[in-house]
């Protein structure tokens, strides 16, 4: 858990995270993680959450077609992908595909 | 399921029987309206009979009643609320191919997603989910749950964007986020989707490849909903089992459910509330 105890105001970015993947990260809605690059707070979150890897990312390290990340509101694919840019004090957020109808 | 209410009615004798409520009823897109009438418009008949007009004295009122309704509303909506990759992507590539915007809806446990896609300038469900899931991923609302008030919420939601798309017009280039709706938040969010560059007008259209996708959702879901058990299953002859055989079981369960969660050996959610009582 030590990707939460820093102060998230000052260098952390909240994650939010979809329902799907609450099981792995213990019901957490959210995580804190370091800012950086998006990959660099996928890995933050897999570290701290090592179940969240299959889910998040292939064997190659892409992220799955099946889920979408978005900074504040912009899917990072139209942005920079992985290389993205996220600044402290802003919000990533996951979307996986569901199946209920 | 997430069901649009389709609503067939047929108005007989003519007259005033098509009323202005059959009207409205119509421009609210609730179904399909049939219309049974021999006789043709008279001006004696306008000031009570709002469907017909002096544009349309002496037209047979079937044809009258019509023109009118297209008029109103000349929309057919497609709603998909299916709670299958295969349906999903099939309705969706329908929708792009015969260029009607394709409005969906989808559920899981407490959380809903909404949207509408291909519409003249939007991108298709392919662009936001260009490939399903693998089933553990994914549980069905059968291996999941689903809290029912979040279908009513996302249900709400896709209705209002069909009644939006059929009553108003809509511009060209109006892109709707995905709506994602939380029970347990009391707050959704919208993200917003980019169209790609083949979703533009007169482009070629994004990945659709009939065979290869069927192969590819019948590998990755090879025995949800068409296994033994399911329901098509059973339309396939094969007896039934698991959930459908305990049906009548499980209608002397005195407690009601307000969530239920099957174990099931590709799912690994493990279930919010276990036996909730409403």
């Amino acid at each position: 858990m030590a990707a939460i105890s820093f102060d998230v105001k000052r260098t952390g970015i909240t994650v939010s995270l979809p329902a799907v993947m609450q099981s792995a990260t213990g019901g957490r809605r959210e995580v804190a993680v370091c800012s950086g690059t998006v990959e660099q707070a996928l890995n933050g979150l897999i570290e701290a959450f090592p179940d969240l890897l299959p889910r998040l990312l292939t064997e190659q390290k892409q992220i799955h077609r099946f889920v979408n990340v978005y900074l504040d509101d912009e899917d990072v694919r139209f942005l920079q992908g992985l290389d993205t840019p996220v600044l402290p004090g802003q919000q990533l957020t996951i979307l996986s595909a569901i199946a209920g109808g | 399921m997430i069901t649009e209410n389709i609503e067939r009615s047929i108005s007989e004798p003519p007259g005033s029987v098509l009323t202005s409520a059959e009207l409205q009823r119509y421009a609210r897109r609730v179904g399909t309206l049939g219309v049974v009438d021999d006789d043709v418009v008279e001006v004696s008949n306008l000031q009570r009979q709002v469907s017909h007009g002096q544009s349309t004295l002496q037209m047979a009122k079937v044809d009258s009643a019509r023109q009118r309704m297209a008029d109103l509303n000349p929309y057919h909506q497609v709603v998909d609320g299916s709670d299958s990759f295969t349906t999903r992507y099939l309705v969706n590539d329908a929708c792009f191919l015969l260029h009607r915007p394709y409005v969906w809806g989808s559920v899981f446990q407490f959380h809903g997603q909404a949207s509408v896609f291909c519409t003249p300038a939007g991108p298709c469900y392919r662009r936001l989910y260009p490939e399903p899931p693998p089933p553990q991923f994914a549980p069905s609302c059968e291996e999941g749950g689903v809290f029912g008030a979040v279908c009513a919420t996302v249900a709400s939601v896709v209705h209002d964007v069909v009644e939006v798309r059929s009553t108003r017009s809509v511009p060209a280039d109006s892109h709707s986020p995905v709506r994602t709706i939380s029970a347990t938040e009391l707050a959704g969010r919208l993200a917003r989707r980019r169209a790609g560059e083949d979703d533009a007008p007169g482009k070629s259209p994004p990945p659709i490849h009939r065979d290869g996708d069927r192969r590819l959702l019948q590998g990755r879901h090879p025995v949800r909903g068409c296994g033994p058990g399911s329901f098509a299953g059973q339309l396939r002859g094969q007896p039934p089992q698991g959930r459908r055989a305990r049906l009548g079981e499980r209608r002397r369960t005195p407690a009601p459910w307000l969530l239920r969660r099957r174990p099931s050996a590709g799912s690994r959610i493990k279930p919010e509330i276990e036996e909730g009582v409403a």
